[in-house]
C-alpha cells in the first residue's frame, strides 16, 4: 500500500521528472504561467475590491469614469498590432508602474477598509506579483535579445489624485482595473511566444 | 594578628569610602577580557590587573596572584606576571564549557583572596547549513528545513533568507531550541525564481549554507482531491467510475493523479498505472473488477511533470460493482443416515453458500435435481444449504445450481453410490500441519483420477461431540488450508475423502492443531503401590480438552522433604511408571508435568511415605517368634504337667485343714539329720535371745563371696521355710514351739513340756532342701479343738518342760507370750530389740504376711537403737548364718507329716 507522507525530504517521487527545457523556452512558459495566474488573481482582486467599496461600486449599472491615472494609462487598441517585444517592452513599462499605484491604493483601502486584510493583502500581494511579472517579462526580453525599456519616473501623481473617499475609491477601482488589463495583455503577448501557442 | 588587623582595617575603609561614594564595589581588581567565548580546542589567555591601591593596603603585588578554574587551582606554569600589577594565564587548547575562571592573591597570614572571577563560554562556530530544502504546501506559506551541522554548544541563531531579482523578503528566523526549520511569513508566488538560503549564527562566527533558487510552483504540494465519489454500471458489473474535485491550483497547472482500490475487507491496495492518470481528470473508471463487490478507493495528485510533492491522499469512497450470474457451483456433498424403512436410505446432501466473489450477487435459491440410474429425475428447489431425501439403496446422480437476480450457476454434480458401494482408494501421506497461521492439509493423491476432495473436520472434544465441518477442493489439488474458523490450542480430526466420478472413495484421517499451547491441566499422579524402596505411581492421560496439544511426553518430579528433586522423563504412551531406588520409611512428594511443543503443565503434588517395613518383613518375623513363643509355652505347659507335684509343691503345697485333722502319730525315733549345739554353742555370748538372722536389703545387694552365697541361699530357704510354716503357725502355738530353736530356753523348755498337747504344726514331711527330712512320722493333731492351754495361758506351763531335748531352728521361733497382742501371727517371730508384743506386722498377718513383714521389717527397727550398723549387723548375720549353714547342732527337731496323726515329743 502507498502512502503519501508530510515529510516532504522523504518524498521519492518530489522532482523525480523534471523536464528540462531550453532555457528562454521554460523562462517564456515560467513568464506566461505566471502571467496567466496573475490574470486570474487580478480578476479576483478586482472582484473583491469592488465588493468592499459599497454602493454604487458593486450596483449592475454603475459605470464609473475611466479618468486617467498619473504614470500609466490602459493598453492601446493598437497594442495587439505591435511586435511582440515592443509589446513585451509596454507590458514591463505598466508592470512597473503598478505597484507604486497599487501599494497607494492599499494604503487608501487601510484607512476606507481597515477590516478588510484579505483585499489589503491581495493588493499587497499584486504589487509584488507585478513586479515579478514585470521582472520575468524583462528577463524575457533580454532573453529574446531585445532591448530593455526604459527607466521611467514614478507616478508622483498618483496620490494627489487620492483627495477625498470617493476619488480615492474611484482611484483604487481604476487602478485594479489597469493592473487586470495589462496582466491580460501580458499573458496575451507572452502567449506569442509559447510553443504551440497562437503565432 | 595585630599586623593583620592594621591591613585589613584599612581595606575595610576603602570598601566603606568607595560605598560613600555611591560605588557599590571597588573591586581589587578585574579580569580581561571580562565576557569571553572561546572555541574549544583554541589557546585562551587572560590577564588580571591589581589595582594600586589595593597593592598598597594588602601589600601584594602580581606574584601574588593565582588562578583558579572552577575552583581548582592552575598550575604556576600556566601563569606570566607580566608586569607588578598585572598576571595572565594561558590555556592551551581550551576543551572545558562553561568554566568559572577567577583571579585570587594570597595576602599575609596565607590568606586567599579572590580579586575577580569571569565566565569563559566555550563551543563551536557553526557549520556550513547543508540540505536546505522547501515545501509550499498549497494554500500555505512556504516552509524550509535544513540540516543545522555539528553541535555548537553555543546560541546559535538561524536565519532563512529568500529574495527575488527585484526584492528580497523578510527574514525567518527559528527560535531558539526549535527544530531547523523556518515558515515564512509571506505568501509564496508561483511561477517567479526565488533564492533561497540559510545564515547561522553564534559568538563564534557565522555560516551561510548554499543558495538554492526554485520556482515555488515546482515545490508545491497540492491539496487531496475531494468529493471523491464512485458509480457503478447497470450494464458492466466489473467497472466503477471514479469522480472528485480538485483545488483551484489545477487553473494554473497540470496535475496528475495515483489511484487506489481494494476490496472491502482486504488489506492490500491495488493501484491504476500512474501512465492511466498523467494528466489533468476528475474522473476515472476502473476496470475489472469483481461483481456485487464493494471496493474502496483513494486518490491523491502532484504537479503533472513531476516536481513538488504528492498531496495527501483523499477520504475513502466506497462502491459496489453490480451483480453477475454467480460464477462457479457451490461445494456439494452428502451425508447418509440409516433410515427405518427398509430398503432406503436417509440422504443428506449438503452444499456451501456461494462466496461472494463467486455469487456474484444474492443468491436467491438453490435448485437440486436428483435422478436414479437411467430413471427419472426430480428437482428440489430449497433456499437453505442442504437437503434431506429418502432414496432407495440404487445409485443416484444428484446436481446443484445457485441462482441470483443475473443468472443461474453450472451445476455441481454429485454422485451418490448404491448401498453396496466398496468405498477404496483412500488417499496416501495424508498429512496436516499449522503454518503461516492457517491449518494445512497435503496429501498425495490416489492414482485414479478424483473428481474433487472433500475435506472434514471437527473438534475433538471430551465435552462435545464431533461435529463435522467439511469444505471442497478441485481435484488437481494436493494441499490446501482449512477454510473455517479455527481455534487455537484445539484438537482436529481431519478427514480427506477423494471423490470419484462412481463414488466417493476411502476417508483417511488424521489430527492436527492450529497452535499448540501448554496444556491447562497437569496430569494428576497417585501410587498404585507402595513399598519399602520404589512405589509405583499411576495417571489417566489428560483429557483432550486440557491437553491444548499433541502430549509429547510426561515428566515425573520427586523429592523428599529436604532432597533434591528429580525429575524423570516418560513417554507419553505410558500411564504408570515405577519410582525405584526409594529411601524406606520416607515422605516423597512427587508430581508431574505433561509436556506438549509449546511447553508444560505440572499437576497437583502427591505426598505418599515408604514404608520401613516390606511387605510380608513384619510377618516374617512376627510369625516366627510367636511361634517359638507359642512352642516355648506348650514346653513349659508339658513341663509343669510332668512337675506339677513339685511345683505344686513348691507353689500351694497342701495345707491341712485343721478341722479335719485328728490324732497323728510323730516319730520321735528317727533322729534329726542336725544336731544343733546348744544354744550357748551359737550364741555363746548370749547377746542374741530370739533370732540371729540377718536382712540383706535387696538393694545393697552386692556380688557376694561363696561365702555370703551360702548366707544368702540360707536366706532364700529360711524365706520358703518360713512360707511354709505359715500356714500352721498361723494357729498352732505349739507347733511352733517344737520348731523353735531359740535360745529362749523357758520357752523351749514350756514348749517340750506341753507333751501332751495337740501339735499344730506343719510339719516339714521332707525336709528342707537340701535338708533331708528324717524319716520319722509324726503324728500330728488335725482336730478341730480349742486352743491348747500354753496358748491361752501361757504363764502356766510348767518350767521343766524348758529343755526340749529337739533340735530346733532358730528362726521359726515363735513367742507364745503374746496373747495380750490379739492372735499371734503366723510363725511371728520376735524382733529384735524389741518387745515381742510390738511386732510391727501386726497381729493376724497371714503367712504370706509373715513374709512380707520378714523382708519388710527395717533393720534399724529390727535391731533397735543401740544395734550397730546395718553392715556389722550383716556381718554378724553372716557369722551366725555360717555357723548355721556348717552343720552346727540346731535346735531344730525334724518332723514328718503323717495323714492323721502326729507323735506326741
Amino acid at each position: 500500500m502507498l502512502n503519501s507522507t508530510n515529510n516532504y525530504r522523504e518524498d521519492p517521487q518530489a522532482d523525480s521528472s523534471v523536464s528540462p527545457l531550453p532555457l528562454l523556452e521554460a523562462k517564456i512558459h515560467q513568464t506566461h504561467s505566471l502571467a496567466r495566474l496573475l490574470t486570474k488573481y487580478a480578476e479576483q482582486l478586482f472582484q473583491e475590491y469592488v465588493q468592499h467599496q459599497g454602493d454604487p461600486f458593486g450596483l449592475p449599472g454603475f459605470s464609473p469614469p475611466r479618468l486617467p491615472v498619473a504614470g500609466l494609462s490602459a493598453p492601446a487598441p493598437g497594442h495587439a498590432g505591435l511586435p511582440v517585444p515592443e509589446r513585451l517592452r509596454l507590458d514591463a513599462g505598466a508592470l512597473a508602474a503598478l505597484p507604486p499605484l497599487l501599494d497607494v491604493v492599499r494604503r487608501l483601502q487601510a484607512e476606507l477598509n481597515p477590516r478588510a486584510p484579505r483585499l489589503l493583502r491581495r493588493l499587497e500581494e499584486a504589487a509584488r506579483r507585478a513586479r515579478a511579472l514585470g521582472a520575468a517579462v524583462e528577463a524575457v526580453l533580454a532573453a529574446l535579445g531585445a532591448e530593455p525599456r526604459e527607466p521611467r519616473p514614478e507616478p508622483a501623481a498618483a496620490t494627489a489624485a487620492a483627495a477625498g473617499v470617493f476619488p480615492a475609491k474611484v482611484l483604487g477601482l481604476r487602478v485594479c482595473s489597469l493592473y487586470r488589463e495589462w496582466v491580460r495583455c501580458t499573458e496575451a503577448d507572452l502567449g506569442q511566444l509559447v510553443p504551440g501557442g497562437p503565432a | 594578628m595585630s599586623a593583620m588587623r592594621t591591613r585589613m582595617l584599612p581595606t575595610l575603609l576603602l570598601l566603606l569610602t568607595a560605598t560613600c561614594l555611591g560605588e557599590l564595589l571597588d573591586v581589587c581588581g578585574y579580569i580581561d577580557p571580562e565576557s569571553p567565548v572561546v572555541q574549544l580546542g583554541s589557546n585562551f589567555t587572560a590577564v588580571c590587573v591589581l589595582k594600586e591601591k589595593c597593592m598598597e593596603y594588602l601589600h601584594v603585588n602580581a606574584d601574588y596572584i593565582f588562578w583558579k578554574t572552577n575552583h581548582v587551582t592552575v598550575p604556576r606554569e600556566q601563569y606570566t606576571v607580566i608586569n607588578s600589577t598585572a598576571s595572565s594565564v594561558t590555556f592551551p587548547d581550551f576543551s572545558l564549557l562553561n568554566t568559572q575562571l577567577t583571579c585570587n592573591i594570597r595576602t599575609f597570614g596565607q590568606i586567599d583572596q579572590n580579586v575577580y572571577g569571569i565566565s569563559i563560554v566555550s563551543g563551536l562556530p557553526p557549520e556550513k547549513p547543508k540540505n536546505l530544502s522547501c515545501i509550499v504546501n498549497e494554500g500555505k506559506r512556504m516552509t524550509c528545513q535544513w540540516d543545522p551541522g555539528r553541535e555548537t554548544h553555543l546560541e546559535t541563531n538561524f536565519t532563512l533568507k529568500s529574495e527575488w531579482a527585484t526584492e528580497k523578503f523578510p527574514d525567518c528566523k527559528t527560535k531558539r531550541g526549535s527544530p531547523p526549520a523556518c515558515t515564512v511569513e509571506y505568501l509564496p508566488v508561483y511561477f517567479v525564481n526565488m533564492e533561497v538560503w540559510v545564515e547561522a549564527r553564534n559568538a563564534l562566527g557565522e555560516a551561510t549554507s548554499e543558495h538554492i533558487s526554485f520556482d515555488p510552483v515546482n515545490r508545491v504540494k497540492p491539496i487531496a482531491p475531494r468529493n471523491v465519489s464512485v458509480s457503478s454500471s447497470e450494464e458492466l458489473p466489473s467497472i466503477l467510475k471514479l469522480t472528485w474535485a480538485t483545488s483551484s491550483i489545477d487553473k494554473f497547472l497540470g496535475l496528475k493523479y495515483d489511484i487506489q482500490y481494494r476490496a472491502r475487507g482486504t488489506a492490500a491496495w491495488s493501484q491504476i498505472p500512474l501512465e492511466d492518470t498523467a494528466s489533468t481528470r476528475y474522473s476515472f473508471t476502473v476496470q475489472d473488477l469483481r461483481p456485487f463487490t464493494e471496493y474502496v478507493f483513494r486518490v491523491r495528485c502532484m504537479k503533472e511533470d513531476g516536481q513538488g510533492f504528492w498531496s495527501d491522499w483523499s477520504e475513502e469512497a466506497r462502491g459496489t460493482t453490480s451483480e453477475d450470474r454467480p460464477s462457479k457451483a457451490p461445494s456439494f456433498w452428502y451425508k447418509v443416515e440409516p433410515s427405518p424403512a427398509h430398503g432406503y436410505r436417509s440422504v443428506r446432501l449438503l452444499w456451501k453458500t456461494l462466496p461472494p466473489f463467486e455469487a456474484n450477487g444474492k443468491i436467491l435459491d438453490y435448485t437440486v435435481t436428483l435422478t436414479r440410474w437411467k430413471s427419472h429425475s426430480q428437482n428440489y428447489t430449497v433456499n437453505d444449504t442442504k437437503l434431506t431425501v429418502n432414496l432407495t439403496n440404487d445409485r443416484y446422480k444428484a446436481a446443484l445450481t445457485a441462482r441470483n437476480l443475473v443468472g443461474t450457476s453450472d451445476a455441481a454434480v454429485l454422485t451418490v453410490p448404491a448401498s453396496d458401494f466398496p468405498a477404496a482408494r483412500p488417499v496416501r501421506d495424508l498429512k496436516a500441519f499449522p503454518k503461516d497461521s492457517r491449518l494445512w492439509v497435503e496429501w498425495t493423491a490416489p492414482r485414479e483420477p478424483v473428481s474433487k476432495y472433500i475435506l472434514e473436520w471437527c473438534v475433538l472434544s471430551d465435552k462435545a461431540p464431533c461435529v463435522p465441518d467439511w469444505q471442497q477442493e478441485d481435484g488437481a489439488v494436493h494441499r490446501t488450508h482449512l477454510t473455517g474458523s479455527l481455534a487455537e490450542s484445539t484438537c482436529y480430526l481431519i478427514t480427506v475423502t477423494p471423490v470419484y466420478s462412481d463414488g466417493p472413495g476411502s476417508p483417511e484421517a488424521v489430527r492436527a492443531y492450529l497452535k499448540q499451547a501448554p496444556p491447562s491441566k497437569g496430569p494428576v499422579v497417585r501410587t498404585k503401590k507402595v513399598g519399602k524402596n520404589e512405589a509405583v505411581l499411576e495417571w489417566e492421560q489428560l483429557p483432550v480438552d486440557v491437553q491444548n496439544g499433541f502430549i509429547r511426553n510426561y515428566t515425573i518430579f520427586y523429592k523428599t522433604s529436604l532432597g533434591n528433586e528429580t525429575a524423570v522423563n516418560v513417554d507419553s504412551s505410558h500411564t504408570e511408571y515405577t519410582l525405584s531406588s526409594l529411601t524406606s520409611d520416607t515422605l516423597y512428594m512427587v508430581r508431574m508435568a505433561a509436556y506438549t511443543d509449546e511447553g508444560g503443565k505440572d499437576g497437583p503434588e502427591f505426598t505418599f511415605t515408604t514404608p520401613k517395613f516390606a511387605q510380608g518383613e513384619i510377618e516374617a518375623i512376627v510369625v516366627p517368634v510367636c511361634l517359638a513363643f507359642l512352642l516355648l509355652t506348650l514346653l513349659g505347659v508339658l513341663l509343669c504337667f510332668n512337675k506339677r507335684d513339685l511345683i505344686k509343691k513348691h507353689i500351694w503345697p497342701n495345707v491341712p485343714d485343721p478341722s479335719k485333722s485328728n490324732i497323728a502319730q510323730w516319730s520321735p525315733h528317727t533322729p534329726p539329720r542336725h544336731n544343733f549345739s546348744s544354744k550357748d554353742q551359737m550364741f555363746s555370748d548370749g547377746a542374741l535371745t530370739d533370732l540371729s538372722v540377718v536382712e540383706i536389703e535387696a538393694s545393697d545387694r552386692k556380688p557376694l563371696p561363696e561365702e555370703l552365697k551360702a548366707l544368702d541361699l540360707f536366706r532364700k530357704e529360711k524365706l520358703s521355710t518360713g512360707g511354709h510354716s505359715s500356714g500352721i503357725g498361723g494357729s498352732s502355738c505349739l507347733s511352733s514351739r517344737q520348731s523353735l530353736s531359740s535360745g529362749d530356753e523357758a520357752e523351749a523348755a514350756s514348749a517340750q513340756s506341753a507333751a501332751s498337747a495337740v501339735q499344730y504344726s506343719t510339719v516339714v514331711h521332707s525336709g528342707y532342701r537340701h535338708q533331708v527330712p528324717s524319716v520319722q512320722v509324726f503324728s500330728r493333731s488335725e482336730s478341730t479343738q480349742p486352743l491348747l492351754d500354753c496358748e491361752e495361758r501361757p504363764d502356766e506351763l510348767p518350767p521343766g518342760e524348758g529343755a526340749d531335748p529337739l533340735p530346733r531352728q532358730q528362726y521359726f521361733q515363735q513367742s507364745c507370750r503374746q496373747p495380750e497382742a490379739g492372735p499371734p501371727g503366723p510363725a511371728g517371730r520376735p524382733q529384735p530389740g524389741a518387745p515381742a508384743g510390738e511386732d510391727p506386722v501386726g497381729p493376724g498377718q497371714p503367712g504370706s504376711g509373715q513374709l512380707q513383714a520378714f523382708q519388710e521389717v527395717p533393720a534399724a527397727d529390727a535391731f533397735g537403737p543401740g544395734a550397730p550398723g546395718p553392715e556389722r549387723l550383716e556381718a554378724d548375720g553372716v557369722e551366725a548364718a555360717l555357723d548355721l549353714d556348717e552343720g552346727l547342732p540346731k535346735s531344730y527337731l525334724p518332723q514328718t507329716v503323717r495323714p492323721g496323726g502326729y507323735v506326741p515329743q
